[in-house]
């Protein structure tokens, strides 16, 4: 009785010490966040991982039959890659504000710039499903529905389509995967869960943000411009 | 951009609206130039140019975007693994492949 009733005190004393946002194994809020921003980028490293092994195999195939990832190439639409390219990096832009405005504790400046960031990832998937259906009516689908009719093999014009199909696709999820988070910080703004002190969350999504933005980088320039435009 | 307060332990370092529309405005303009560089005929050198370019980009997003420019020393050495086991991946196994004597499959198969 007396050791349970010790027991609950002690931990209110803990509580009473620091503010509900401190965890209790930190000496203090630096060390919480630097804690923090070391573990995201550890995930990131585990990401840049996961996306390298596609643009190995990419690489490696498109080195064996560099004229079809040209041909495949070139029934990609430049102008929506392109307006994709720029509604990312402008999100990028919005997203980075929101830190900024969380660094600064303004409330309302955080979710203007967190809504900025879903609408332009949502203009991306938009154009995305754009692009998709078409090639679903262009009977572009590999191993299901594939056929070529212009010049080419239409074997290694397939694997160019399966790596567009698999790149582009595990790219989308982490932008919806990211859409829903945004959602998810939306609402904990909301509910004024975070301070100057304590926005972690934010600068992490942030951080994932930006390196949905990077793949894309890469992703744009690999998959759309190959060998000049015709 | 030379302008920022040093970073201490206690304050984040929070980049100004101009830094950060600089950076933006350079991200256009490279991704303007990589459709440019596209249209041109440079033969074995386009694709070289265009990676160039989106290394670029890339770096300018991850130091000033992802803040590692200012980050601790710990969070560096994270991205720089990332990078170093990156390359490890694409490098090595890459002139594996492309430097390999592949045979022919034997007669019968």
């Amino acid at each position: 009785m007396s050791v349970s009733t010790e027991a609950a005190s002690h931990s209110h004393d803990v509580h009473a010490d620091h503010p509900e946002y401190m965890r209790h194994q930190f000496d203090d809020m630096d060390q919480q966040n630097d804690a923090a921003n070391l573990g995201m980028w550890l995930f990131l490293l585990t990401e840049v991982m996961f996306f390298g092994g596609f643009f190995l195999g990419y690489s490696i195939y498109r080195t064996e039959y560099y004229d079809s990832f040209v041909n495949g190439s070139h029934h990609l639409d430049v102008f929506l890659g392109g307006l994709n390219t720029v509604a990312l990096i402008t999100s990028s832009v919005t997203m980075a504000f929101a830190v900024r405005a969380a660094q600064l504790g303004k409330k309302n400046h955080i979710i203007m710039f967190l809504v900025m960031t879903l609408v332009l990832g949502v203009v991306f998937m938009v154009n995305k499903y754009l692009e998709y259906s078409h090639k679903w009516h262009d009977n572009l689908i590999p191993g299901l529905d594939f056929i070529w009719t212009e010049p080419g093999d239409p074997r290694t014009i397939q694997l160019f389509y399966a790596f567009y199909f698999c790149m582009t696709g595990t790219h989308g999820l982490h932008v919806l995967i990211g859409l829903g988070l945004i959602i998810w910080l939306v609402i904990r703004t909301q509910q004024n869960k975070f301070t100057p002190q304590y926005y972690a969350p934010i600068e992490n999504f942030g951080l994932y943000w930006h390196f949905v933005d990077l793949v894309w980088i890469f992703l744009f320039p690999l998959l759309y411009l190959i060998g000049g435009l015709h | 951009m030379s302008q920022h307060a040093p970073h201490s332990e206690n304050t984040p370092h929070i980049a100004s609206v101009a830094n950060y529309l600089t950076i933006f405005s350079i991200l256009l303009v490279l991704t303007a130039v990589t459709v440019w560089v596209a249209f041109l005929e440079l033969g074995p050198l386009n694709t070289p140019v265009a990676m160039a370019i989106a290394s670029v980009k890339a770096i300018v997003v991850i130091l000033y975007f992802m803040h590692l420019k200012f980050s601790p020393g710990q969070t560096k050495l994270a991205a720089a693994a990332a990078i170093f086991w990156l390359l490890i991946l694409l490098i090595v196994t890459f002139f594996d492949y492309v430097g390999r004597t592949w045979q022919d499959n034997p007669v019968g198969w």
